[in-house]
């Protein structure tokens, strides 16, 4: 409703400025296992409610309603508390995606994250592995308007 | 080849990922890692630009997740097997540790297996007990823990809880700020009423559980407390020695369990075996529903006494089962009565008709207390007369000893001496 009334507001010819509306949605979908025909398929089911051991599915879906494209999307998502973030399972066609293992300060690949460890007085450098992972960043250079896009990750509730 | 898509590869990442999940997930892991009732909160911010790259706008939303209790059997400790008189009770302590991620109730029922009792009864102090529980998520103090908020239902001051199997009590609850506080507050985020502006995430405030050490002294109703110091390692990764992160924070909980029962109808002891069926309410997702402890068992000590008569021909010096002698002569009798049970025999009384072809020999009674004694070495000299308190007696031509108690493993031996006809 609050698309179709911006959609709506768009095309209104008093509008002054133009401007990009980059809009945010998150969904949370659980991992439910299922017999079908003998074998065991994985199926989706909206979670409000989880069990530990549990994989969420965390789906954004991303849409310019606005009436100018947007520039230097960044769309930047924590990995909740109380779960893990499941290796591989960044998703996001158009994007680039980028790990923090600091907080959300800094983002880079996975193959460049590595943190400093002291073994025995020496700095040593260490790969992060994904169960350090803070925050996912999808990078997108350009978001035409009424373009849409959709990112995902899944966690595993602890 | 170095031209693949963002999307293919994102789709190639994808499949092989659901093959993983589907190793992984399939058996439900049984081991909760994260408190009932915490709240998953996922913020997503996208920021972004105008075209000409100037203006910066940021967007949020939202999705709140709650974790569920997962039920779990509980760890119930046993107590040691109890003897008593027949016809008293025994009163067992036992201690219900909780397993699972959150508080449940746990209906409690006590069976009743008796060998040679009877009116056993087995009854435990409550039906059911409820037992809070949550996970560590950080050590931030060698006696604090932290847990999600929602998830210190059922934890309050002054209980008893294991951590690391390890028993300590609860001194405070308290946030993160020091305020006493009983579950904390899930964090919430709130978007603005603006477009382009990032909304307000309020974060989580957990609750902090100070803990001391368990001094609870051992009582009727009560097991002692280990009385161990908490000295946890501080910090948020849970491979560290001493380090509980991950691991549960259980309330212990105890209640008694009185069992009665009267030996017999056989001589000796009874036994009866109550076995202790716990049952959680949330039914746990993987195993059996319930947990049966082996049961203890109690014994109610019952009388079992022997008794053997022997005649001596020799004046009471040595004496056998049968013997011979010429009319006229003397024969010694001896009577020994044994207990060979654990429990006192009470009103305990022989009576001892004279045989035929025999005479009683007046005045010849005695009695002792020791298996095998000769008649000469007997202590006691008894007298014939009806008299009290003396228990002896001789009247009707019959010998009547009153024993009255006779505890359990004692002995009363009578002597008393007849002639041949």
């Amino acid at each position: 409703m609050k698309y179709i009334l911006t959609l709506a507001m768009m095309m209104l010819p008093a509008m002054v400025w133009a401007a990009p509306e980059v809009k945010v949605d998150i969904t949370a979908e659980k991992i439910v296992m299922v017999e079908k025909d003998g074998k065991v398929v994985e199926q989706r089911a909206v979670a409000n409610e989880v069990l530990p051991g549990d994989e969420l599915v965390y789906t954004l879906a991303y849409k310019n309603v606005g009436d100018q494209p947007a520039r230097d999307i960044n769309i930047d998502d924590p990995i909740p508390n109380d779960t893990v973030y499941v290796v591989d399972s960044a998703y996001g066609p158009g994007s680039e995606i980028f790990f923090s293992i600091d907080g959300g300060k800094t983002f880079k690949q996975p193959s460049l994250l590595s943190y400093e460890v002291d073994v025995n007085g020496q700095k040593m450098k260490r790969k992060a592995s994904p169960e350090q992972y803070t925050h996912i960043r999808w990078s997108t250079r350009e978001v035409g308007v009424g373009k849409s896009g959709v990112a995902s990750f899944r966690v595993r509730v602890k | 080849m170095k031209i693949i898509s963002n999307t293919i590869k994102g789709m190639l990442q994808f499949a092989a990922v659901a093959l993983v999940v589907a190793s992984v997930a399939m058996p439900q892991a049984a081991s909760a890692n994260t408190g009932a009732n915490a709240t998953i909160l996922n913020v997503v911010t996208v920021n972004y630009k105008d075209a000409a790259g100037v203006t910066a706008y940021a967007e949020t939303a939202s999705s709140t997740v709650t974790v569920n209790l997962v039920g779990a059997l509980p760890t119930i400790a046993t107590p040691a097997n109890q003897t008593v008189a027949s016809g008293g009770t025994s009163t067992y302590v036992y201690t219900i540790t909780s397993n699972a991620n959150g508080s449940d109730q746990y209906n409690i029922a006590a069976g009743n297996n008796a060998t040679n009792t009877t009116g056993s009864s087995s009854t435990p102090s409550v039906a059911s007990i409820v037992l809070g529980s949550s996970v560590v998520t950080e050590v931030t103090a060698v006696d604090t823990v932290k847990i999600p908020a929602g998830s210190a239902t059922n934890l309050t001051v002054g209980d008893i809880v294991v951590i690391g199997g390890v028993d300590y009590k609860i001194s405070a609850l308290k946030t993160p700020a020091g305020t006493v506080t009983a579950n904390g507050t899930a964090a919430s985020h709130a978007n603005t009423a603006g477009d382009g502006q990032a909304g307000v995430t309020t974060a989580e405030v957990p609750v902090l559980v100070t803990l001391v050490a368990n001094n609870t002294a051992a009582s009727a109703t009560t097991v002692a407390g280990s009385n161990t110091a908490p000295a946890f390692t501080v910090g948020t990764t849970p491979a560290t020695t001493g380090n509980v992160v991950g691991g549960l924070i259980a309330e212990q909980g105890t209640f008694t369990v009185a069992v009665t029962g009267t030996a017999g109808p056989n001589p000796g002891p009874g036994t009866v075996v109550t076995p202790i069926t716990v049952t959680p309410v949330t039914v746990p997702p993987t195993g059996p529903p319930t947990i049966t402890t082996p049961g203890v068992t109690t014994t109610f000590s019952g009388p079992n006494l022997a008794i053997t008569k022997e005649v001596s021909v020799d004046g009471g010096a040595t004496f056998a089962a049968t013997g011979a002698g010429a009319p006229g002569s003397t024969l010694t009798y001896r009577i020994t009565v044994t207990n060979n049970g654990t429990g006192d025999a009470t009103s305990v009384i022989v009576t001892d008709p004279m045989p035929l072809y025999t005479t009683y020999t007046a005045g010849t009674a005695k009695s002792g207390t020791a298996v095998g004694t000769t008649y000469v070495a007997a202590p006691t000299v008894l007298t014939d007369a009806v008299d009290v308190p003396e228990p002896y007696d001789f009247t009707a031509n019959t010998a009547t000893l009153n024993v009255g108690t006779l505890a359990g493993g004692a002995t009363t031996v009578l002597f008393y001496q007849v002639t041949i006809d």
